[in-house]
């Protein structure tokens, strides 16, 4: 997967230039540059409210922006009307994995993977093959014969995957694909977007999953407040932080513990949990912790891990990415 | 056929319980004034109503939920473009709405005894107020916020619509209400249904 940060402009699947979108007076996206290029894997992380859905439904053409310009596969999103037959035939070309997973619960999986590929322009034969095709191996076994009605949500999330990809579109977008996905589930959803951007689609994934996008996007983008805050790609921008340590301290204290140890940067302290970044290869651990202690706190748990784009995030931004900090889905171990 | 269509005809087929208690509810009804003897007039009355409304409602319910539940943004975003999501839904429900029907026109015809001829213009009559009916639901539903408005709107849609076709009174020929009746499609469901019933 490449981590280019610069796509070619010649092979640009999305460009837009300073998009804003207001919902009643309310900014939800502003001054948003975005370029996807064919082939490349972006991931927008941000919050819950920063913005991430707004600009993916730009990009699926599920509304107008109400600023700024916007290229989707060659076409100037701003000149197509609501219901021409040009804007029809650019979504047919695009796969939506939306954020809510919903069917025509009657029908079979089935029916329901072949009706949206036969929406996409494939005829009958066709869209019930290339269905099929996917169908075996994301709801494998008799599922995909069953009444969605019958699903379950992870199920429901595998068929909308389905969906999004039978007509292999040129553009993918994915809003939170990974929720309600058990890890059997994520892993084939990761190969299949890589397989997707390897036939040359470019692909926007917006998630709150740091390690799903550090592990498949070659670039991301950190949204805040509707503003784009960091873009680059992952490891780079991780290697921004300068630390190759970080180490996580669950707490019990009266107030944030102000602690400084020599080679280590701390990130964020509050009474109930510290976060810092070792600067050398040596473990500055035992100091910080007898630091720690020394300022009044009572360690409960420590976890060591490599620092992560969650907290180039909260450098960059001072704002946690996830609602719940200490339940993120981060690869730890105990200290 | 396409995707649209094809799919509105698998989910009614599907739907089999509602497929019956659709064609048995307006049965009931028709069933109940037809074998009650009611007076010709007040039965062509309630016959197009029932039926204006079955129409109607039948359309405008599940357009609503299925734009409330995001459905129709989906399709439309996959390709579908709305006029076409919009007349290919329209034509499979109205056709569906009729084969619902038809155990209600089979006890009209059985009890009325309506010649052949006039039969077949009660069928075309039916066909084409129930495409009106499914027609105006959708409006109804496009434009309305909740289910429970589009059931008022499609309501009062309805029955002003019944108004202006003449069901409930006869305009005075050569007024501007007699020719407003022309133009509503259920002014022609009615006559016909007038006919079968013999009271013209």
């Amino acid at each position: 997967m490449g981590s280019r940060t610069e796509p070619a402009r010649s092979t640009l699947a999305v460009e837009g230039r300073g998009l804003g979108v207001r919902y009643r007076g309310r900014v939800a996206l502003a001054e948003f540059d975005i370029e996807v290029a064919a082939g490349e894997i972006v991931g927008v992380l941000g919050p819950n409210g920063a913005g991430k859905s707004s600009l993916l439904r730009l990009l699926a053409t599920g509304r107008r922006p109400t600023a700024g310009t916007l290229r989707i596969l060659g076409q100037d999103a701003l000149q197509l009307s609501a219901f021409s037959l040009q804007l029809s035939a650019l979504r047919r070309r695009i796969g939506i994995v939306p954020d809510e997973s919903v069917h025509a619960d009657a029908l079979t999986g089935r029916e329901n993977a072949t009706l949206f590929a036969r929406l996409a322009g494939l005829a009958p034969a066709e869209a019930a093959a290339r269905a099929g095709d996917l169908l075996a191996r994301v709801l494998p076994g008799a599922d995909a014969d069953r009444p969605v009605a019958e699903y379950s949500l992870g199920m429901r999330r595998r068929l909308v995957i389905v969906e999004a990809l039978a007509h292999q579109p040129a553009l993918l977008v994915l809003d939170e694909p990974a929720t309600g996905l058990d890890l059997a589930g994520r892993e084939l959803l990761r190969t299949l977007v890589r397989e997707c951007a390897a036939r040359g689609a470019a692909v926007v994934l917006a998630s709150n999953d740091v390690a799903e996008a550090e592990r498949v996007c070659g670039r991301v983008i950190l949204v805040r407040g509707g503003r784009k805050m960091l873009e680059g790609a992952p490891r780079d921008l991780i290697a921004r932080l300068g630390g190759t340590t970080r180490f996580e301290l669950r707490l019990r204290a009266p107030r944030a513990p102000e602690v400084v140890v020599d080679g280590v940067t701390i990130v964020s302290a509050t009474a109930e949990r510290l976060v810092a970044h070792s600067h050398d290869g040596s473990s500055p651990l035992p100091a910080l912790c007898e630091a720690v202690l020394r300022a009044g706190a009572t360690i409960e748990a420590v976890a060591v891990q490599r620092p992560d784009l969650a907290d180039v995030f909260f450098q960059a931004t001072g704002d946690e990415l996830s609602a719940d900090p200490m339940a993120t889905t981060r690869d730890s171990r105990s200290a | 056929m396409s995707a649209i269509w094809t799919a509105e005809w698998r989910l009614a087929l599907r739907r089999r319980r509602v497929m019956v208690l659709s064609a048995c509810v307006p049965l009931f009804l028709v069933a109940a004034v037809a074998l009650g003897r009611a007076p010709a007039p007040h039965a062509a009355l309630v016959y197009t109503v029932l039926f204006t409304f079955f129409g109607t409602f039948g359309a405008a319910v599940p357009w609503a939920r299925d734009a409330e539940r995001g459905w129709l943004h989906r399709l439309v975003l996959a390709g579908a473009g709305m006029p076409s999501l919009a007349a290919q839904r329209l034509l499979a429900s109205a056709l569906i709405d009729l084969l619902e029907l038809m155990p209600s026109l089979l006890l009209i015809a059985l009890v009325y005894r309506p010649g052949a001829a006039h039969l077949l213009i009660l069928l075309a009559g039916v066909a084409g107020a129930l495409l009106a009916a499914n027609a105006l639901g959708v409006l109804v539903a496009a434009i309305a916020g909740s289910l429970a408005e589009t059931a008022l709107l499609a309501s009062v849609a309805a029955l002003l619509l019944l108004h202006a076709g003449g069901v409930f009174r006869t305009p005075e020929p050569g007024t501007f209400a007699d020719a407003v009746q022309h133009a509503v499609p259920f002014y022609y469901m009615h006559s016909a249904i007038q006919t079968a019933v013999g009271y013209r």
